[in-house]
């Protein structure tokens, strides 16, 4: 590979150590030196690493940039999904679920998550207000409401998040042998279960997003192969990254009391709230894409054929655009609802007025419920170098 | 009929365009073209013929950046 200017090839040694466990706990100081110090930094293991926020926003709406030509080595069955595919396809496939996820129909999922945590609370009232958040809210209520969406029953839950969680260790640059053959084992673990609710939905038609996908398929809209993979996309991301969102926010909810009062009685200032708490924590730590040509970046110019790794999460908190960025601050003005969370151009998330919304309802549900909510153990992560995880979090309400 | 749209609400996604494509389109940066025309509101009478394409840009658009006046 050549690099045409002597800035990323002349660091040595490792500023972006993946795969250490202090830089998967925290990375922010990390992502602070890099954009400090190279911008566009060419990791050892051969991506080019964009850090600063201008850059990344610019790029991430570059329409010349590909996801269709990037190698996923193990995740490779997602370039059956929008997510790895360029126009036309990516349009094709993404106008099919684009309904599915406007605000008028998030209106009515948003009742089948009320429901769900309300049913969760209720328990938690009736015990001694303990609660592993994690697992018996974030993930329990945001699954039940894609299963939901899709038209079917919500089982399999824990195998569906252990396997996700599985392909998400190889979306990352920082996998290994170990992982990548566990990301193989999802995906045939997936397509099998898929393959089974498919047929069943066949047998039994109703009028979920699953019926929405074999009708697009016997319509010629899209093929086999799209549909099961497809369907495995909403399966993850209708929790992956929405369950970070709450737990975190839940977790600072243990820590700042001025946060849970001013959730309950300032409700204009939800949002913020909300933004600020994808922008502290970015669920998503980056987004990949292939140069197809000469690109730009700064002081260097990036040749076609080359990865470049947006670190999102580091735009998130570049001082230029977000002042004293490391702290979390609700009030910022207009200008930080701009946080890069949820990505933006032809990719940007489609399920993101979910996500906030089920977000939303759990933390206004605890708020009106309770009047304060502390941690009952410590809280367990399982970070990787792509996407932010807690994995127990233990809590009381009172 | 007029659209009208929240610049400072779009987020350049670019589902507009897909879904009314005679109405939006994207420049070369990938930001929404109309961005030329205005910096915060952009409106502009837009053909009743339109009116379906407009409706789903407006229903799709997922920062809800888009508003109809009939
Ligand atoms: C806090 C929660 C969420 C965050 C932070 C998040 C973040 C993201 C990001 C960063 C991308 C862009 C990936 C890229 O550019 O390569 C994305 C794409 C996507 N998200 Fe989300 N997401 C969240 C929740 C959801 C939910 C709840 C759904 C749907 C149920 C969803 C559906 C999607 C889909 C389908 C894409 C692919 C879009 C495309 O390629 O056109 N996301 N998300
Ligand atoms: S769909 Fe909405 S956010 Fe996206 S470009 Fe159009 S107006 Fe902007």
């Amino acid at each position: 590979m050549t690099v045409t200017t002597a800035g990323p090839a002349s660091v040595t040694g490792d500023l972006l150590p993946f795969r250490d466990p202090g830089f998967r706990a925290d990375p922010y100081p990390y992502y602070a030196r890099l954009r400090r110090e190279h911008p566009v930094y060419r990791h050892p293991a051969g991506l080019y690493v964009v850090s600063r926020y201008e850059d990344v926003a610019r790029l991430i709406r570059n329409p010349t940039l590909s996801v269709q030509q990037l190698d996923f080595g193990p995740a490779a069955p997602i370039h059956h999904t929008m997510l790895g595919k360029d126009a036309p396809d990516h349009t094709r496939l993404r106008r099919i679920t684009n309904r599915w996820f406007t605000p008028k129909a998030v209106e009515e999922w948003s009742k089948v998550m009320r429901a769900s945590v309300e049913a969760v609370l209720d328990e938690v009232e009736k015990g001694d207000g303990a609660l592993d958040a994690a697992d018996g809210l974030s993930l329990k209520c945001t699954f039940e409401t894609t299963c939901h969406i899709f038209g079917i029953e919500p089982t399999d839950m824990d195998t569906i998040q252990r396997k996700t969680y599985e392909i998400g260790l190889s979306l990352g640059p920082g996998g290994n042998d170990e992982e990548a053959r566990a990301t193989t084992e999802a995906f045939a673990w997936f397509a099998g279960h898929i393959r089974r609710l498919v047929s069943d939905k066949r047998a039994h038609p109703g009028e979920g997003l699953i019926d929405a996908f074999i009708a697009a398929q016997d319509e010629g809209r899209m093929t086999e192969e799209e549909v099961v993979h497809t369907i495995f996309l909403f399966f993850a991301v209708g929790h992956l990254d929405v369950k970070h969102l709450i737990n975190h926010g839940i977790w600072l909810l243990t820590q700042q009391p001025g946060l849970f009062a001013a959730y309950r009685d300032e409700p204009e200032a939800r949002p913020g709230i909300i933004n600020e708490i994808l922008r502290i924590d970015t669920p998503e730590s980056m987004v990949v894409r292939l140069t197809t040509q000469d690109t730009v970046i700064g002081a260097t110019t990036v040749p076609a054929g080359e990865a470049l790794a947006l670190l999102i999460a580091s735009a998130n908190r570049d001082p230029e655009v977000f002042a004293d960025p490391d702290t979390f601050d609700h009030t910022r003005p207009l200008a930080a609802g701009q946080h890069l969370a949820f990505g933006s151009g032809m990719h940007g998330c489609a399920g993101q007025v979910l996500a906030r919304a089920e977000a939303d309802i759990v933390f206004s549900s605890i708020v009106n419920r309770f009047s304060g909510v502390e941690l009952a153990g410590e809280p367990a992560y399982a970070h990787t170098e792509f996407l932010r995880t807690i994995t127990h979090l233990p809590v009381r309400f009172r | 009929m007029k659209v009208e749209v929240d610049l400072k609400k779009c987020q350049d996604h670019g589902q507009c365009v897909y879904a009314a494509p005679d109405l939006f389109a994207l420049d070369d940066e990938g930001r929404l073209s109309l961005r030329s025309q205005a910096t915060d509101v952009y409106v502009a009478d837009v053909d009743e013929a339109s009116a379906e394409a407009l409706y789903e840009a407006a229903e799709v658009c997922p920062l809800q950046a888009i508003t109809v006046h009939e």
